[in-house]
C-alpha cells in the first residue's frame, strides 16, 4: 500500500493544516472518491468495524483526505475502515477493516 | 419510494458558469449549467477539480447552494486567502468559462421536505451552504416543518444571504433565524454577539422532540463545539448531522 503522508486537505477551499492533529472531516468527504469507484450511494454504505465490530453509515465515519488518498476511520474505535489511494491512474483499496459492507443497490429518488 | 436505476459511478463533468454573484466581500456565488445533472439532495456537495498548464490538480469540496428544484446549480465560494482553489474561483473565473465538477455528492448531509420537522441549523461563516439549500428547498416546497436557523459571522457584512433569510424569515412564520457576531456588531445591534456556547444554543435551538433533526455546518473547530451542546440538550447523536470544513478560524 503506498504510504499517503501527505498533509490532509479540506471542504471549501480551505488550505492544509499545519499540525496533523486530530483534524478530521465527516464521511461524506470520501463520497466523491467513493463514488467513482462504486457505483452506488455509499455514504449511506453500512460498514461493519473489524475492529470493535459496531455498524455504522460510512457518513458517519472520520474521513482524512489527503493529496494522493482518503482513509475512513470508525468514530467508536478509530479503527481505519477503508484507505482508498488513488495514484497514476489505480486505486489501491484497503478493506481489512471492514468485516462486512453492505449497500443498497437502489439510489433514493432526487 | 420509486426505483432509480443504477447512478453509475461519478465521473468528472464541465459545468459553464452562467451567472456570477459577489455575496459578500469574501464570498461569491457561481451557478453552473451541468449538460448531465441529475439532480441533487439539499446538503449535497460537489467536487470542483482546476487543473494547472503544467498538469497540476487540485480539487475541493463546495456545498451546492441551490435547492433541488432549480436545473442550474449554484455553488457559493468564500475566498481564502492562501487558497489553492478558491483565489481562482472568486476572482478569475468569467461568465462563459468551464469548470470541471463531480457530484451530487453525499446522502448523509441531506434534509428534503418530505422528512418535515422540527429542522434545527447551525452555521459557522460559509457552513451557511448546505443549509441555505434547505431552506430554499424547504420554501419551494412549501414546507411548513418548523425550522430554526443559528448562524454565527464575523461581522454583520460577512452574513451570507442575509436579506434572503430576512425574507424568508418575515414572510414565514415557521422559520426562526437568529444572527450572532463574533468579531465586530454594527450600531444598534440586538442580537448575539458572542461564539457559540451552550446557552446560546439552548435559547435559540432548544431542546429536541422526538422528531427533530439537526445540520450544523462550519468550521471543524464550530461543528464540534456546536455537535457537543446539542447532545447536551438531548439530541440523540443519530439526530445530529456534522459537516465540518476543516480546521481554519472561521467565524
Amino acid at each position: 500500500m503506498p504510504s499517503t503522508d501527505m498533509p490532509p486537505t479540506e471542504m471549501n477551499g480551505n488550505p492544509p493544516p499545519r499540525e496533523s492533529a486530530d483534524q478530521h472531516l465527516d464521511g461524506n468527504a470520501a463520497g466523491g472518491v467513493l463514488g467513482a469507484i462504486f457505483p452506488f450511494e455509499m455514504t449511506m454504505a453500512m460498514a461493519t468495524c473489524s475492529g470493535c465490530g459496531t455498524t455504522n453509515p460510512l457518513g458517519a465515519a472520520m474521513a482524512y483526505v489527503y493529496g494522493m488518498g482518503t482513509i475512513l476511520r470508525c468514530r467508536t474505535c478509530d479503527t481505519a475502515l477503508i484507505r482508498i489511494a488513488h495514484i497514476r491512474g489505480r486505486y489501491y483499496l484497503d478493506l481489512r477493516g471492514m468485516q462486512l459492507l453492505q449497500f443498497s443497490e437502489e439510489t433514493p429518488s432526487a | 419510494m420509486e426505483r432509480a436505476a443504477l447512478p453509475g459511478r461519478l465521473s468528472w463533468q464541465l459545468g459553464e458558469i452562467v451567472t456570477l454573484r459577489q455575496e459578500t466581500a469574501q464570498a461569491k456565488s457561481l451557478t453552473l449549467s451541468v449538460p448531465q445533472w441529475p439532480g441533487h439532495r439539499a446538503g449535497q456537495h460537489v467536487d470542483v477539480r482546476l487543473t494547472a498548464d503544467d498538469g497540476y490538480q487540485a480539487e475541493r469540496s463546495y456545498s451546492i447552494a441551490s435547492p433541488p428544484e432549480v436545473s442550474e446549480v449554484t455553488l457559493t465560494v468564500e475566498r481564502i486567502a492562501d487558497g489553492e482553489v478558491s483565489p481562482y474561483l472568486t476572482e478569475e473565473l468569467r461568465v462563459g468559462d468551464l469548470l470541471e465538477l463531480r457530484g451530487p455528492i453525499g446522502g448523509y448531509f441531506v434534509w428534503e421536505a418530505r422528512q418535515g420537522g422540527p429542522l434545527l441549523l447551525v452555521a459557522g461563516g460559509s457552513g451557511i451552504v448546505p443549509l441555505m439549500a434547505m431552506l430554499r428547498h424547504r420554501a419551494a416546497a412549501g414546507s411548513h416543518a418548523p425550522a430554526r436557523l443559528l448562524y454565527s459571522s464575523r461581522t454583520f457584512e460577512d452574513i451570507i444571504y442575509r436579506e434572503e433569510l430576512d425574507q424568508q424569515a418575515i414572510a414565514d412564520p415557521d422559520l426562526m433565524v437568529s444572527h450572532t457576531l463574533t468579531r465586530g456588531q454594527p450600531p444598534g445591534w440586538t442580537s448575539y454577539s458572542r461564539r457559540i456556547d451552550l446557552d446560546l444554543l439552548r435559547e435559540v435551538i432548544g431542546p429536541p422532540d422526538s422528531h427533530s433533526r439537526a445540520y450544523i455546518c462550519g468550521p471543524t473547530p464550530f461543528v464540534e463545539v456546536a455537535a457537543t451542546g446539542l447532545l447536551s440538550l438531548g439530541y440523540p447523536a443519530e439526530r445530529i448531522n456534522t459537516e465540518r470544513f476543516g480546521p481554519t478560524g472561521g467565524a
